[in-house]
Protein backbone atom coordinates (compact mmCIF):
# COMPACT_ATOMS: atom_id res chain seq x y z
CA UNK A 1 0.00 0.00 0.00
CA UNK A 2 2.72 2.52 0.85
CA UNK A 3 4.69 1.61 -2.52
CA UNK A 4 1.43 2.55 -4.67
CA UNK A 5 1.44 5.94 -2.74
CA UNK A 6 5.61 6.01 -3.52
CA UNK A 7 4.86 5.22 -7.27
CA UNK A 8 2.00 7.39 -7.44
CA UNK A 9 3.80 10.65 -6.14
CA UNK A 10 6.60 9.66 -8.70
CA UNK A 11 3.93 10.22 -11.06
CA UNK A 12 2.99 13.12 -10.02
CA UNK A 13 6.61 14.36 -9.69
CA UNK A 14 7.41 13.19 -13.07
CA UNK A 15 3.96 15.46 -14.63
CA UNK A 16 5.00 18.26 -13.24
CA UNK A 17 8.66 18.06 -15.19
CA UNK A 18 6.41 17.61 -18.39
CA UNK A 19 4.25 20.42 -17.54
CA UNK A 20 8.07 22.49 -16.87
CA UNK A 21 9.47 21.34 -20.37
CA UNK A 22 5.98 22.41 -22.48
CA UNK A 23 6.13 25.82 -20.04
CA UNK A 24 9.71 26.45 -21.78
CA UNK A 25 8.50 25.68 -25.06
CA UNK A 26 5.71 27.99 -24.73
CA UNK A 27 8.14 30.96 -23.56
CA UNK A 28 9.75 30.57 -26.50
CA UNK A 29 7.11 30.18 -29.45
CA UNK A 30 8.24 33.41 -30.69
CA UNK A 31 12.17 32.61 -30.13
CA UNK A 32 14.08 32.80 -34.06
CA UNK A 33 15.63 29.32 -34.45
CA UNK A 34 14.25 27.91 -31.26
CA UNK A 35 13.52 24.03 -31.33
CA UNK A 36 10.75 22.79 -29.28
CA UNK A 37 11.56 19.59 -26.12
CA UNK A 38 9.67 16.63 -26.15
CA UNK A 39 9.48 14.47 -23.38
CA UNK A 40 8.46 10.99 -23.28
CA UNK A 41 8.55 7.61 -21.00
CA UNK A 42 11.28 5.14 -21.08
CA UNK A 43 9.47 1.76 -19.46
CA UNK A 44 12.40 0.06 -17.34
CA UNK A 45 11.94 -2.99 -15.39
CA UNK A 46 14.18 -3.99 -12.54
CA UNK A 47 14.58 -6.44 -10.00
CA UNK A 48 14.68 -5.22 -6.48
CA UNK A 49 14.48 -8.49 -3.64
CA UNK A 50 13.62 -10.95 -6.30
CA UNK A 51 10.15 -8.84 -7.57
CA UNK A 52 9.90 -7.21 -10.91
CA UNK A 53 9.32 -3.83 -10.43
CA UNK A 54 8.18 -1.42 -13.50
CA UNK A 55 9.56 2.01 -13.31
CA UNK A 56 9.08 5.04 -16.37
CA UNK A 57 12.04 7.08 -16.98
CA UNK A 58 11.34 10.63 -18.44
CA UNK A 59 13.40 11.18 -21.68
CA UNK A 60 13.85 14.27 -23.70
CA UNK A 61 14.64 15.03 -27.30
CA UNK A 62 14.88 18.26 -29.20
CA UNK A 63 11.90 17.93 -31.74
CA UNK A 64 14.39 18.98 -34.90
CA UNK A 65 11.35 19.63 -37.40
CA UNK A 66 11.57 22.73 -39.95
CA UNK A 67 10.32 26.24 -38.25
CA UNK A 68 8.80 28.29 -40.77
CA UNK A 69 11.59 30.57 -42.62
CA UNK A 70 10.59 34.18 -42.71
CA UNK A 71 11.51 36.41 -45.08
CA UNK A 72 13.33 39.77 -44.28
CA UNK A 73 15.29 40.71 -47.53
CA UNK A 74 18.62 41.69 -44.96
CA UNK A 75 21.47 40.13 -46.52
CA UNK A 76 22.95 38.71 -43.60
CA UNK A 77 19.74 37.11 -42.05
CA UNK A 78 20.41 33.26 -43.00
CA UNK A 79 17.56 30.38 -42.37
CA UNK A 80 18.42 27.00 -42.21
CA UNK A 81 16.73 24.20 -44.73
CA UNK A 82 17.34 21.22 -42.96
CA UNK A 83 18.42 19.51 -40.47
CA UNK A 84 22.00 21.83 -40.02
CA UNK A 85 23.31 24.52 -37.50
CA UNK A 86 25.49 27.08 -37.61
CA UNK A 87 28.55 27.14 -35.60
CA UNK A 88 29.58 30.45 -33.58
CA UNK A 89 32.33 30.57 -30.89
CA UNK A 90 32.12 31.87 -27.79
CA UNK A 91 33.82 31.93 -24.36
CA UNK A 92 32.99 27.95 -23.92
CA UNK A 93 33.84 27.35 -27.40
CA UNK A 94 31.88 26.10 -30.31
CA UNK A 95 27.91 26.45 -30.11
CA UNK A 96 25.27 25.67 -32.38
CA UNK A 97 22.91 27.77 -33.33
CA UNK A 98 19.75 27.86 -35.95
CA UNK A 99 19.59 31.53 -34.74
CA UNK A 100 21.08 33.17 -38.38
CA UNK A 101 20.25 36.68 -37.27
CA UNK A 102 24.12 38.22 -38.11
CA UNK A 103 25.87 40.96 -38.87
CA UNK A 104 29.67 42.19 -38.96
CA UNK A 105 30.81 44.05 -36.25
CA UNK A 106 33.43 47.06 -36.49
CA UNK A 107 36.61 44.43 -36.69
CA UNK A 108 35.19 42.84 -39.83
CA UNK A 109 34.44 39.75 -38.44
CA UNK A 110 31.38 37.96 -38.78
CA UNK A 111 29.04 37.63 -35.36
CA UNK A 112 25.67 36.61 -34.24
CA UNK A 113 22.98 38.49 -31.81
CA UNK A 114 25.26 37.48 -28.35
CA UNK A 115 28.43 38.88 -30.54
CA UNK A 116 30.07 35.46 -31.05
CA UNK A 117 31.77 34.85 -33.94
CA UNK A 118 30.49 32.88 -36.95
CA UNK A 119 32.91 29.73 -38.07
CA UNK A 120 33.49 29.49 -41.75
CA UNK A 121 35.61 26.80 -42.95
CA UNK A 122 38.71 28.51 -42.24
CA UNK A 123 37.81 29.45 -38.80
CA UNK A 124 36.13 32.83 -37.75
CA UNK A 125 34.38 34.79 -40.74
CA UNK A 126 36.91 37.79 -41.74
CA UNK A 127 35.75 40.03 -44.20
CA UNK A 128 37.23 43.49 -43.69
CA UNK A 129 36.64 44.10 -46.80
CA UNK A 130 32.46 44.10 -46.64
CA UNK A 131 33.16 46.77 -44.20
CA UNK A 132 35.15 48.74 -46.58
CA UNK A 133 32.66 47.93 -49.44
CA UNK A 134 30.06 49.64 -47.21
CA UNK A 135 31.48 52.51 -46.01
CA UNK A 136 32.07 53.53 -49.00
CA UNK A 137 30.81 52.76 -52.07
CA UNK A 138 28.06 50.61 -50.33
CA UNK A 139 25.58 50.20 -53.17
CA UNK A 140 28.56 48.29 -55.18
CA UNK A 141 28.64 45.94 -52.23
CA UNK A 142 27.00 42.67 -52.93
CA UNK A 143 27.12 39.84 -50.53
CA UNK A 144 26.10 36.88 -51.81
CA UNK A 145 25.22 33.40 -49.76
CA UNK A 146 24.35 30.44 -52.05
CA UNK A 147 22.47 27.52 -50.45
CA UNK A 148 25.98 25.59 -49.94
CA UNK A 149 26.56 28.65 -48.03
CA UNK A 150 29.27 29.72 -50.08
CA UNK A 151 29.97 33.68 -49.56
CA UNK A 152 30.66 35.29 -52.38
CA UNK A 153 31.55 39.15 -52.15
CA UNK A 154 31.06 41.00 -55.54
CA UNK A 155 31.41 37.48 -57.34
CA UNK A 156 34.28 36.81 -55.46
CA UNK A 157 34.32 33.41 -53.47
CA UNK A 158 35.56 34.68 -49.70
CA UNK A 159 34.67 32.03 -47.58
CA UNK A 160 31.79 29.30 -45.91
CA UNK A 161 29.34 29.32 -43.77
CA UNK A 162 30.48 26.12 -41.56
CA UNK A 163 27.14 24.02 -41.26
CA UNK A 164 27.04 20.60 -38.95
CA UNK A 165 24.74 18.44 -38.19
CA UNK A 166 24.23 15.98 -35.24
CA UNK A 167 22.32 12.94 -36.41
CA UNK A 168 21.82 11.67 -32.67
CA UNK A 169 20.07 14.29 -31.47
CA UNK A 170 20.08 13.30 -28.36
CA UNK A 171 23.46 14.22 -27.48
CA UNK A 172 22.25 17.78 -28.21
CA UNK A 173 22.57 19.86 -25.23
CA UNK A 174 20.88 23.07 -24.30
CA UNK A 175 22.88 26.12 -23.59
CA UNK A 176 20.47 28.63 -23.74
CA UNK A 177 20.79 32.36 -25.51
CA UNK A 178 19.52 29.96 -28.70
CA UNK A 179 22.67 27.72 -28.41
CA UNK A 180 22.79 24.36 -28.43
CA UNK A 181 26.29 21.79 -28.26
CA UNK A 182 27.32 18.34 -28.60
CA UNK A 183 30.67 16.87 -28.27
CA UNK A 184 33.30 16.99 -30.86
CA UNK A 185 32.70 13.42 -32.17
CA UNK A 186 28.87 13.09 -33.12
CA UNK A 187 29.18 16.53 -35.13
CA UNK A 188 29.11 15.87 -38.90
CA UNK A 189 29.46 18.40 -41.87
CA UNK A 190 26.23 18.90 -43.34
CA UNK A 191 26.16 19.33 -46.95
CA UNK A 192 22.41 18.18 -47.27
CA UNK A 193 20.81 21.62 -45.62
CA UNK A 194 20.29 24.73 -47.84
CA UNK A 195 21.52 28.03 -46.87
CA UNK A 196 18.60 30.52 -47.55
CA UNK A 197 19.56 33.78 -47.38
CA UNK A 198 17.50 37.04 -46.37
CA UNK A 199 15.17 34.64 -43.89
CA UNK A 200 15.18 33.34 -40.88
CA UNK A 201 13.76 30.71 -39.31
CA UNK A 202 11.02 31.13 -36.68
CA UNK A 203 10.32 28.82 -33.35
CA UNK A 204 9.26 25.45 -34.69
CA UNK A 205 6.77 25.42 -31.51
CA UNK A 206 3.50 24.25 -32.29
CA UNK A 207 0.82 26.22 -29.85
CA UNK A 208 -1.95 23.71 -30.95
CA UNK A 209 0.45 20.48 -29.68
CA UNK A 210 2.03 22.39 -26.79
CA UNK A 211 -2.38 23.15 -25.19
CA UNK A 212 -3.12 20.21 -25.89
CA UNK A 213 0.24 18.97 -23.88
CA UNK A 214 -0.06 20.87 -21.19
CA UNK A 215 -3.94 20.08 -20.71
CA UNK A 216 -3.47 15.54 -21.24
CA UNK A 217 -0.36 16.92 -18.05
CA UNK A 218 -3.15 18.86 -15.97
CA UNK A 219 -5.58 16.18 -16.53
CA UNK A 220 -2.92 13.14 -15.66
CA UNK A 221 -1.72 15.26 -12.56
CA UNK A 222 -5.42 15.32 -11.02
CA UNK A 223 -6.12 11.55 -11.73
CA UNK A 224 -3.13 10.67 -10.16
CA UNK A 225 -4.12 12.75 -7.53
CA UNK A 226 -7.64 10.79 -7.36
CA UNK A 227 -5.62 7.50 -7.77
CA UNK A 228 -3.34 8.79 -4.80
CA UNK A 229 -6.72 10.09 -2.34
CA UNK A 230 -8.53 6.57 -2.93
CA UNK A 231 -5.36 5.05 -2.02
CA UNK A 232 -5.27 7.14 1.15
CA UNK A 233 -8.89 6.31 1.49
CA UNK A 234 -8.42 2.39 1.22
CA UNK A 235 -5.55 2.94 3.87
CA UNK A 236 -7.71 4.45 6.36
CA UNK A 237 -10.58 1.90 6.12
CA UNK A 238 -7.97 -1.00 6.48
CA UNK A 239 -6.47 0.74 9.74
CA UNK A 240 -9.97 1.46 10.63
CA UNK A 241 -11.29 -2.36 10.40
CA UNK A 242 -8.86 -4.08 11.22
CA UNK A 243 -8.67 -1.98 14.06
CA UNK A 244 -11.93 -3.42 15.36
CA UNK A 245 -9.94 -6.93 15.77
CA UNK B 1 5.96 25.46 -4.17
CA UNK B 2 8.56 25.25 -6.46
CA UNK B 3 6.73 24.65 -9.51
CA UNK B 4 8.95 26.21 -12.16
CA UNK B 5 6.45 26.34 -14.79
CA UNK B 6 4.73 28.94 -13.52
CA UNK B 7 8.06 31.14 -13.50
CA UNK B 8 9.05 29.66 -17.08
CA UNK B 9 5.55 30.81 -18.17
CA UNK B 10 5.47 34.30 -16.64
CA UNK B 11 8.88 34.88 -18.34
CA UNK B 12 7.47 34.25 -21.37
CA UNK B 13 5.06 36.61 -20.83
CA UNK B 14 7.10 39.56 -19.47
CA UNK B 15 9.11 38.61 -23.02
CA UNK B 16 6.24 38.96 -25.14
CA UNK B 17 4.78 42.16 -23.15
CA UNK B 18 8.21 43.90 -23.92
CA UNK B 19 7.26 43.09 -27.75
CA UNK B 20 4.35 44.32 -27.48
CA UNK B 21 5.47 47.60 -25.92
CA UNK B 22 7.99 47.70 -28.81
CA UNK B 23 4.86 47.32 -31.30
CA UNK B 24 3.39 50.29 -29.29
CA UNK B 25 6.41 52.61 -29.60
CA UNK B 26 6.03 51.82 -33.77
CA UNK B 27 2.77 52.50 -33.88
CA UNK B 28 2.63 55.41 -32.18
CA UNK B 29 5.88 56.60 -34.56
CA UNK B 30 3.95 55.82 -37.35
CA UNK B 31 3.65 59.47 -38.91
CA UNK B 32 6.99 60.45 -37.17
CA UNK B 33 9.53 62.23 -39.71
CA UNK B 34 12.96 59.86 -40.06
CA UNK B 35 11.43 57.40 -37.66
CA UNK B 36 12.83 53.42 -37.84
CA UNK B 37 10.93 50.74 -36.45
CA UNK B 38 12.45 48.36 -34.47
CA UNK B 39 12.03 44.87 -34.01
CA UNK B 40 12.58 42.87 -30.33
CA UNK B 41 15.10 39.92 -30.65
CA UNK B 42 14.16 36.76 -28.46
CA UNK B 43 16.65 34.56 -26.74
CA UNK B 44 16.08 31.40 -24.75
CA UNK B 45 17.17 31.65 -21.19
CA UNK B 46 19.60 28.61 -19.59
CA UNK B 47 18.96 25.23 -18.97
CA UNK B 48 18.21 23.25 -15.74
CA UNK B 49 19.86 19.68 -15.94
CA UNK B 50 17.68 17.72 -13.74
CA UNK B 51 18.92 13.97 -12.41
CA UNK B 52 15.83 11.46 -12.83
CA UNK B 53 16.96 8.64 -10.67
CA UNK B 54 19.23 6.55 -12.28
CA UNK B 55 18.02 3.74 -10.26
CA UNK B 56 16.46 2.22 -13.10
CA UNK B 57 18.39 3.07 -15.95
CA UNK B 58 21.68 1.49 -14.74
CA UNK B 59 20.00 -1.86 -13.84
CA UNK B 60 19.27 -2.05 -17.41
CA UNK B 61 22.01 -0.99 -18.97
CA UNK B 62 20.48 2.11 -20.65
CA UNK B 63 23.46 4.09 -19.99
CA UNK B 64 24.44 7.87 -20.57
CA UNK B 65 21.72 8.53 -23.11
CA UNK B 66 18.60 7.66 -20.73
CA UNK B 67 17.59 9.46 -18.50
CA UNK B 68 18.52 13.08 -18.84
CA UNK B 69 16.25 15.82 -18.77
CA UNK B 70 16.68 19.65 -19.47
CA UNK B 71 14.55 22.23 -18.20
CA UNK B 72 14.22 25.70 -19.10
CA UNK B 73 14.06 28.76 -17.83
CA UNK B 74 11.74 30.60 -20.47
CA UNK B 75 12.97 33.28 -22.62
CA UNK B 76 13.88 36.73 -22.90
CA UNK B 77 14.35 39.77 -25.04
CA UNK B 78 17.66 40.14 -25.48
CA UNK B 79 17.49 43.20 -27.33
CA UNK B 80 16.09 45.80 -30.48
CA UNK B 81 17.04 45.49 -33.93
CA UNK B 82 16.64 48.26 -35.93
CA UNK B 83 15.38 48.65 -39.57
CA UNK B 84 16.95 51.18 -41.54
CA UNK B 85 14.89 51.11 -44.79
CA UNK B 86 13.68 53.82 -46.90
CA UNK B 87 10.65 55.55 -45.15
CA UNK B 88 8.40 57.22 -47.46
CA UNK B 89 9.47 60.30 -49.43
CA UNK B 90 6.82 63.10 -49.37
CA UNK B 91 6.93 66.92 -50.75
CA UNK B 92 6.24 69.71 -48.07
CA UNK B 93 7.07 72.55 -50.01
CA UNK B 94 8.96 74.11 -47.19
CA UNK B 95 12.25 75.22 -48.81
CA UNK B 96 14.72 74.19 -45.90
CA UNK B 97 13.04 70.69 -45.43
CA UNK B 98 15.72 67.82 -46.66
CA UNK B 99 14.87 64.32 -47.57
CA UNK B 100 18.06 61.83 -47.70
CA UNK B 101 16.90 59.94 -50.60
CA UNK B 102 19.02 56.67 -49.93
CA UNK B 103 21.81 55.68 -47.38
CA UNK B 104 22.94 58.04 -44.87
CA UNK B 105 22.61 60.52 -41.70
CA UNK B 106 22.20 64.37 -41.34
CA UNK B 107 24.88 65.61 -38.27
CA UNK B 108 23.37 67.78 -35.52
CA UNK B 109 25.49 68.73 -32.85
CA UNK B 110 24.20 68.36 -29.59
CA UNK B 111 24.08 70.15 -26.61
CA UNK B 112 27.44 68.67 -25.03
CA UNK B 113 29.92 69.50 -28.34
CA UNK B 114 28.98 65.59 -29.84
CA UNK B 115 27.45 65.12 -33.03
CA UNK B 116 24.28 63.38 -33.46
CA UNK B 117 23.02 61.50 -36.35
CA UNK B 118 19.26 61.89 -37.88
CA UNK B 119 17.54 60.81 -40.60
CA UNK B 120 14.89 64.10 -39.48
CA UNK B 121 15.54 66.51 -42.47
CA UNK B 122 12.77 69.09 -40.79
CA UNK B 123 15.11 72.31 -40.44
CA UNK B 124 14.25 76.13 -39.76
CA UNK B 125 16.47 79.08 -38.95
CA UNK B 126 16.68 79.90 -35.77
CA UNK B 127 17.25 83.72 -34.50
CA UNK B 128 20.64 84.26 -36.09
CA UNK B 129 19.63 82.45 -38.83
CA UNK B 130 21.71 79.03 -38.26
CA UNK B 131 20.01 76.42 -40.19
CA UNK B 132 18.75 74.27 -36.81
CA UNK B 133 16.18 71.16 -36.81
CA UNK B 134 13.04 71.01 -34.86
CA UNK B 135 14.31 70.61 -31.47
CA UNK B 136 17.06 73.78 -32.02
CA UNK B 137 20.28 71.55 -32.37
CA UNK B 138 22.55 73.04 -35.47
CA UNK B 139 23.55 71.07 -38.01
CA UNK B 140 27.31 70.35 -37.47
CA UNK B 141 28.70 71.88 -40.43
CA UNK B 142 27.04 75.11 -38.91
CA UNK B 143 25.49 76.53 -42.26
CA UNK B 144 24.49 80.08 -41.49
CA UNK B 145 21.63 81.28 -43.78
CA UNK B 146 21.80 85.65 -43.57
CA UNK B 147 18.87 87.40 -43.26
CA UNK B 148 18.59 89.06 -46.64
CA UNK B 149 18.48 86.16 -48.15
CA UNK B 150 15.27 85.97 -50.43
CA UNK B 151 15.64 82.00 -51.46
CA UNK B 152 17.73 79.12 -50.47
CA UNK B 153 19.00 76.71 -52.48
CA UNK B 154 20.08 73.12 -51.22
CA UNK B 155 21.22 70.77 -54.64
CA UNK B 156 21.13 67.05 -54.53
CA UNK B 157 25.02 67.17 -53.60
CA UNK B 158 24.10 69.23 -50.27
CA UNK B 159 25.41 72.68 -51.77
CA UNK B 160 23.59 75.45 -49.74
CA UNK B 161 23.83 78.22 -51.62
CA UNK B 162 21.31 81.89 -50.99
CA UNK B 163 19.90 84.12 -53.29
CA UNK B 164 20.77 87.41 -51.63
CA UNK B 165 17.82 90.49 -51.65
CA UNK B 166 19.54 93.65 -52.65
CA UNK B 167 21.75 92.50 -55.95
CA UNK B 168 20.31 89.17 -56.77
CA UNK B 169 23.33 87.56 -56.21
CA UNK B 170 23.94 83.78 -55.82
CA UNK B 171 26.47 82.96 -52.46
CA UNK B 172 27.43 79.72 -51.36
CA UNK B 173 27.16 79.31 -47.51
CA UNK B 174 28.16 76.05 -47.27
CA UNK B 175 28.00 71.91 -48.00
CA UNK B 176 25.89 69.59 -46.02
CA UNK B 177 27.49 66.10 -45.15
CA UNK B 178 26.03 62.89 -44.61
CA UNK B 179 26.99 59.87 -42.18
CA UNK B 180 26.93 56.23 -42.63
CA UNK B 181 28.18 52.90 -40.95
CA UNK B 182 28.91 49.68 -41.57
CA UNK B 183 26.74 48.23 -38.86
CA UNK B 184 23.62 51.00 -38.41
CA UNK B 185 21.55 48.72 -36.69
CA UNK B 186 24.36 48.88 -34.37
CA UNK B 187 23.24 53.04 -33.49
CA UNK B 188 21.88 53.82 -30.51
CA UNK B 189 18.31 55.30 -30.55
CA UNK B 190 17.94 58.33 -28.11
CA UNK B 191 15.13 59.80 -28.61
CA UNK B 192 14.17 63.42 -30.40
CA UNK B 193 14.75 61.34 -33.98
CA UNK B 194 18.43 60.92 -32.75
CA UNK B 195 21.01 58.56 -32.99
CA UNK B 196 24.42 58.60 -31.55
CA UNK B 197 27.38 56.14 -32.85
CA UNK B 198 28.58 53.15 -30.45
CA UNK B 199 31.12 50.39 -30.30
CA UNK B 200 28.91 48.60 -32.37
CA UNK B 201 27.86 50.71 -34.89
CA UNK B 202 31.69 51.54 -36.02
CA UNK B 203 33.21 54.86 -36.76
CA UNK B 204 31.24 57.02 -38.99
CA UNK B 205 32.01 57.24 -42.75
CA UNK B 206 31.43 61.37 -43.39
CA UNK B 207 30.90 62.62 -47.16
CA UNK B 208 28.70 64.30 -49.43
CA UNK B 209 25.67 63.60 -50.48
CA UNK B 210 25.58 61.43 -53.88
CA UNK B 211 28.98 60.68 -53.60
CA UNK B 212 29.13 56.56 -54.30
CA UNK B 213 26.83 54.91 -51.42
CA UNK B 214 25.49 57.67 -50.16
CA UNK B 215 21.85 59.41 -50.81
CA UNK B 216 21.06 62.11 -52.32
CA UNK B 217 19.57 65.02 -50.48
CA UNK B 218 16.30 66.12 -51.79
CA UNK B 219 15.16 69.97 -51.27
CA UNK B 220 11.43 70.27 -50.02
CA UNK B 221 10.93 67.18 -49.26
CA UNK B 222 10.67 65.04 -46.28
CA UNK B 223 11.19 61.32 -45.16
CA UNK B 224 7.95 59.63 -43.26
CA UNK B 225 8.20 57.37 -41.08
CA UNK B 226 8.84 53.27 -42.45
CA UNK B 227 6.32 52.12 -40.33
CA UNK B 228 3.99 49.73 -41.83
CA UNK B 229 0.97 49.56 -39.93
CA UNK B 230 0.33 46.31 -41.68
CA UNK B 231 3.30 44.35 -40.62
CA UNK B 232 2.77 45.71 -37.22
CA UNK B 233 -0.78 44.67 -36.84
CA UNK B 234 0.36 41.27 -37.73
CA UNK B 235 2.72 41.51 -34.97
CA UNK B 236 0.73 42.77 -32.39
CA UNK B 237 -1.51 40.05 -32.84
CA UNK B 238 1.45 37.14 -32.88
CA UNK B 239 2.55 38.84 -29.30
CA UNK B 240 -0.72 39.06 -27.98
CA UNK B 241 -1.45 35.24 -28.53
CA UNK B 242 1.95 34.31 -27.06
CA UNK B 243 1.45 36.21 -24.18
CA UNK B 244 -2.37 34.47 -24.29
CA UNK B 245 -0.90 31.33 -24.11
CA UNK B 246 1.30 31.75 -21.70
CA UNK B 247 -1.42 33.02 -19.43
CA UNK B 248 -2.83 29.69 -19.84
CA UNK B 249 0.23 28.16 -18.68
CA UNK B 250 0.34 30.07 -15.53
CA UNK B 251 -3.09 28.84 -15.08
CA UNK B 252 -2.57 24.90 -15.66
CA UNK B 253 0.46 25.25 -13.16
CA UNK B 254 -1.60 26.68 -10.67
CA UNK B 255 -4.59 24.38 -10.89
CA UNK B 256 -1.86 21.76 -10.63
CA UNK B 257 -0.81 23.33 -7.33
CA UNK B 258 -4.15 23.83 -6.12
CA UNK B 259 -4.51 19.76 -6.87
CA UNK B 260 -1.31 18.98 -5.02
CA UNK B 261 -2.89 20.94 -1.91
CA UNK B 262 -6.28 18.53 -1.95
CA UNK B 263 -4.26 15.45 -2.25
CA UNK B 264 -4.44 15.77 2.40
CA UNK B 265 -8.35 16.05 3.06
Amino acid sequence: MIDRLQAQMQAMQMLTKMQDVTANNLANINTPGFKGSNVFQKMVQKRIDGQMVTQAVPQQQVDMQQGVLEPTGNPLDFGIKGKGFFVVENSEGAQLTRDGRMHFNSNGFLVDENGSRVMGDFGPIHMPEYLKATGRGGDKANLEVADDGTIRLDGEVFDRLRIVQVKDTSQLQRKGSNYLSAPEGVMTDDSSSKIMQGYYESSNVDPLNEMVDMMKTTKMFESQQRAMTTTDQMMGRATQQLGKF
Amino acid sequence: MPFRALTTASLGMSAQQKSVDNIANNLSNVSTTGFKKSNIAFQDLFYEDIAVSKAGASANRISNDSPRLQLGHGSQAVSTIRNFTQGSISETGNPLDMAISGDGFFRVEKPDGSIGYTRDGNFTRDSSGMLVNSSGLSLAEQIEVPMEAKAVDISQDGTVTALMGGNNREIELGQIELARFSNPAGLKAEGGNLFSETQASGMPFVDHPGSEGFGNVRQGYLEGSNVDVVTEMVQLIEAQRAYETNSKMVQSAEDMMSVTNSIKR
